[in-house]
């Protein structure tokens, strides 16, 4: 522990180091978020503020059957894309990190290099690979036999979800891979070896010393992963616009539509709605962060 | 772990890695092989990976007849001023983090971590009026100065983390010698981190890059239209040519890819180490 006069001398001397980060940071996070914030509690015709609303924009909003939709289809979104993101990326971790295959790290810049591909092109790409008219990913079924007809997977609300939950584990797992890969590595070798010693076998080994070993890494890779998919927005919005027939419209599509039509009224108070839900799971990951960090 | 796996288990992995790099590298084989199809080939049923009668005509087609190479230049620039406001801001900031002990110092590295995650469909629209306000609606530098909302807490956590890594007596000894602060910084601390910095750059220039749903609303003219907003456009018109929106699709893509590469060791570790181990 340093001495108290060396504390406030450093608070002088980090001030100038730190002063811009924080007014940019009030200028574009903070008023932004009070702009917002108060906007939802403004009556607004698209023109202009023309009163206080109290809480009638969330009233409204809780009772607009879009708004329910939106919940939904934002839960099933993100549970979905989080846990097959999840599994996948850390069987990938475990099949490369854990067995004698040679040239791992080749194995997984290969695989990563789906996260580094521009969002947009993903989206644009994949909503090729989707089409009926062409798309590879009809052909393959077909030519595999499992489909006889091709599935109009963007146009058809059975399957609009299906597709952009594939997509969305197809980019987010191989960062899962990264992530849980840099976990496996920390863990101490000789723990491995005394278990051997005990005769542990690999499922044993697999149950009781990795996963416990990896929960924090675990934790934090799966608050990503429910952060992004709460937040995610171009994806959708490129493959499918949050249709057919509102099927893909998540909360982001939702506040998107409404503030495109200038309903401000609605579209500020579905905003703090995403605001409050992804605080909420950011603040949880940052206690895990700072717990790690000590 | 046991390295000698049984000769079945290990054709088994061979077999699920082959899957999984082909799941990832197909749908990139499928840019390509697109982008070189002429227009009778690209409904063809079924598909073929390598075209008949391969042609350059879609990259002519987005190089000399459409809005790409604007936009390309748009996105170089909003991407370079953001990543360099970012580092210089967010670098000195990452060293005030590291180096001094202030009250407040936990609540704002906190502050930084969170703003990573705020959902951009909200910040949009709160910018998109300040923007307006201040005339920097559908300008490069608007667009520039709404990604530091991403650049700045990206750059200030990473740059943190790689002056913690940096040993306080090797300052304190610079100042031993007659160097002040600043020059302790500027000679001693900075060429060290100086290849782990250029990587963070790099990375938030690409963040910026890729960005769609600020852009999306921020800009709309062809003066300030990144390169997402440009490809997106190509593939909402009714009939899309798939031919050149793949072309356009590749000229996006393969800069990122080239620099990834480049930088990977960064990258990499610098990915791991902002959430790994903080």
């Amino acid at each position: 522990m340093k001495n108290r006069s060396i504390v406030s001398s450093d608070a002088r001397k980090a001030l100038p180091f730190i002063l811009p980060g924080i007014l940019i940071s009030v200028l574009l996070i903070i008023y932004p978020l009070v702009y917002v914030i108060r906007m939802s509690f403004m009556k607004n015709n698209g023109m202009g503020v023309s009163g206080f609303a109290g809480f009638r924009n969330y009233t409204k909003l809780f009772s607009n059957p879009q708004f329910g939709q939106a919940i939904s289809n934002t839960v099933v979104w993100t549970l979905s894309t989080v846990i097959l993101s999840f599994l996948f990326g850390f069987l990938f971790a475990l099949i490369i990190e854990n067995s004698s295959i040679k040239y791992k790290g080749f194995w997984r810049s290969l695989i990563f290099i789906a996260w580094v591909i521009p969002g947009v092109v993903k989206a644009t790409t994949w909503k090729w690979l989707f089409s009926t008219e062409g798309g590879m990913v009809n052909s393959l079924l077909q030519s595999a036999g499992l489909i006889h007809t091709a599935i109009p997977w963007l146009t058809d609300s059975k399957y609009a979800m299906i597709a952009i939950v594939i997509v969305q584990v197809w980019a987010c797992a191989p960062y899962v891979m990264l992530m849980m890969t840099a976990g496996l590595q920390q863990m101490p070798k000789d723990i491995y070896e005394s278990a051997d010693l005990d005769g542990a076998n690999i499922v044993q080994k697999t149950l009781f010393i990795t996963f416990p070993m990896l929960q924090n890494v675990t934790f934090i890779c799966v608050l990503l992963l429910f952060i992004w998919a709460i937040n995610e927005f171009s994806l959708i919005w490129i493959m499918t616009n949050g249709g057919p027939g509102g099927s893909t419209m998540t909360l982001s599509i939702l506040i998107y539509n409404q503030f495109k039509i200038l309903n401000l009224n609605a579209a500020s108070a579905s905003a703090i709605m995403q605001l409050i839900i992804s605080i909420a799971f950011a603040l949880v990951y940052v206690k895990v962060i700072m717990k790690e960090e000590g | 772990m046991n390295k000698r796996s049984n000769p079945v288990a290990l054709v088994l992995i061979y077999a699920l890695l082959l899957i999984a790099v082909l799941m990832t590298l197909l749908p990139l084989g499928w840019i390509f092989s697109t982008s070189f199809k002429p227009s009778t080939e690209i409904f063809q049923t079924p598909p073929r990976w390598i075209p008949q009668n391969p042609t350059m005509v879609n990259y002519q087609q987005v190089l000399f007849n459409s809005t790409i190479p604007r936009a390309f230049l748009n996105s170089l620039l909003v991407g370079l001023i953001s990543a360099l406001l970012a580092l210089l801001i967010g670098g000195a900031a990452g060293y005030g983090f590291a180096r001094f002990r202030f009250k407040g110092n936990r609540t704002l590295s906190m502050f930084m971590l969170i703003s990573q995650m705020l959902p951009l469909t909200v910040l949009m629209i709160p910018m998109y009026y300040m923007e307006s306000n201040v005339g920097l609606l559908d300008t490069p530098f608007g667009l520039a100065v709404a990604h530091l909302v991403i650049t700045l807490p990206l750059v200030t956590w990473m740059a943190k983390g790689y002056f913690l890594g940096i040993p306080k007596e090797i300052e304190e000894a610079a100042s031993i010698d007659g160097c002040s602060t600043l020059q302790a910084v500027t000679w001693v601390v900075l060429p060290l981190v100086r290849p782990a910095l250029a990587a963070t750059g790099i990375y938030a220039f690409i963040s910026s890059w890729n960005e769609f749903t600020l852009a999306n609303v921020l800009t709309q003219s062809d003066n300030s239209k990144t390169v997402p907003i440009a490809l997106s456009q190509f593939s909402t018109f009714f009939k899309v040519d798939w031919g050149s929106t793949m072309a356009a699709a590749a000229i996006i893509t393969i800069p990122v890819i080239v620099v990834f590469m480049c930088v990977q060791k960064y990258f990499v570790s610098g990915l791991v180490n902002g959430a790994v181990k903080g």
